[in-house]
């Protein structure tokens, strides 16, 4: 076997991946190939050597920043609705066009019967709702995207591990 | 001790103490990972915030079916790639610039462990770095996390025999790119 080839075993057996057949090929090269033997030590080092890259401890309450945030960002929606309330100036031309989307909503109502008024109270309840499915459909496919950047997230993928490698 | 799944349960019920009990669990590990993820210090507990929010948001649809902690760390990690994206690429060597500037200030006091420690931090992150994503994920989950093989896959959304693919992939890289860090001895100029 050649020596990438073997390199690829070696680092299979530093992450205890490897069957006792594969082991002795690579005991058995490394005894006699010193620039296999060379990176036989590299691999057993390489994934202690990323613990050099040590952990930092959070500043701390990172709990009740977590819950300013959210009445932060709660307040933040009641003002903005309040706001938008506050700088309503209604002028001639607005008052026509809702005078007529209340007539239009009349006569659809009384042609739709009584059902439709209590669908109109529900939706508000169902709005809230879609907000929220929204927002996961929203978080999971833009998790998908930007993780498309590797590659097909299918299965079809190349395990051999000899691919990629340039 | 309550799994995270029940606490999870309990945040969509609207118990926001069930969410706080799941913050102090993995908020740490959030923050550790976006840290090392971006190298950027300073934004990672705010960016983990983000994280956090997102998971609150979005509990009222939680579904029991996956495990908490790969939902979380899938979405630790889309926060982190789009905080990449947004930064300007020469950042890190600013970054580099400074440590190297504390490390001159300090020099009388540090023991060369921590010289070592600072400098080979940058060496990983930037070796990470040219990581295609998916291996780069892969290897930080498993080395930093202590995900199985299983979990990344999840977070991942492919085999286990491919995040096999990806690790052993990115460990030959990364053997490759570290060669002089990887000296026998483990001294880097001690
Ligand atoms: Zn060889």
């Amino acid at each position: 076997m050649e020596c990438r080839g073997i390199q690829e075993l070696i680092v299979r057996y530093s992450s205890e991946d490897i069957g006792e057949a594969e082991k002795v090929i690579v005991d058995e090269h490394i005894r006699d190939c010193n620039g296999c033997e060379q990176y036989f030590l590299r691999s057993e080092k390489l994934w202690d050597a990323l613990d050099a890259w040590d952990e930092i401890e959070p500043e701390g309450e990172f709990v009740t920043k977590f819950w300013n945030k959210v009445s932060v960002e709660e307040d933040k929606a009641k003002t903005g609705f309040f706001g938008y309330l506050k700088g309503f100036k209604p002028n001639l031309a607005v008052s026509g066009a809702l005078a007529t989307v209340l007539i239009v909503g009349i006569f659809t109502f009384a042609l739709l019967g009584p059902g439709t008024l209590d669908r109109a109270f529900r939706s508000a309840d169902e709005k809230d709702e879609m907000i929220l499915i929204e927002l996961d459909r929203v978080t999971t496919s833009e998790t998908s995207e930007l993780l498309a950047i590797y590659g097909p997230w299918d299965n079809n993928f190349d395990v051999n591990g000899n691919g990629g490698m340039n | 001790m309550q799994s995270d799944i029940e606490l999870m349960l309990r945040t969509k019920a609207g118990d926001d103490s069930a969410f706080s009990e799941l913050m102090k669990r993995h908020y740490k590990g959030v923050v550790n990972y976006i840290y090392r993820f971006t190298n950027m210090r300073d934004n990672s507990e705010d960016l983990a915030q983000e994280v956090f929010f997102r998971v609150y948001r979005s509990a009222k649809n939680y579904r029991a079916e996956a495990k908490f902690s790969t939902w979380l760390y899938k979405i630790a990690t889309n926060v982190s790639l789009t905080h990449l994206k947004g930064r300007p690429k020469n950042l890190s060597l600013d970054e580099i610039e400074e440590t190297k500037g504390e490390i001159e200030d300090q020099r009388v006091q540090i023991a060369d462990d921590i010289i070592y420690r600072k400098e080979m931090k940058e060496h990983i992150f930037k070796a990470l770095e040219v990581l295609p994503e998916r291996e780069k994920v892969a290897i930080m989950l498993c080395k930093y996390e202590g995900f199985s093989y299983e979990e990344v896959s999840e977070v991942l959304e492919c085999t286990v025999g491919a995040v096999k693919a990806y690790v052993h992939r990115g460990r030959m890289k990364l053997i490759d790119i570290l060669e002089p860090h990887l000296a026998q001895g483990g001294g880097y100029g001690v």
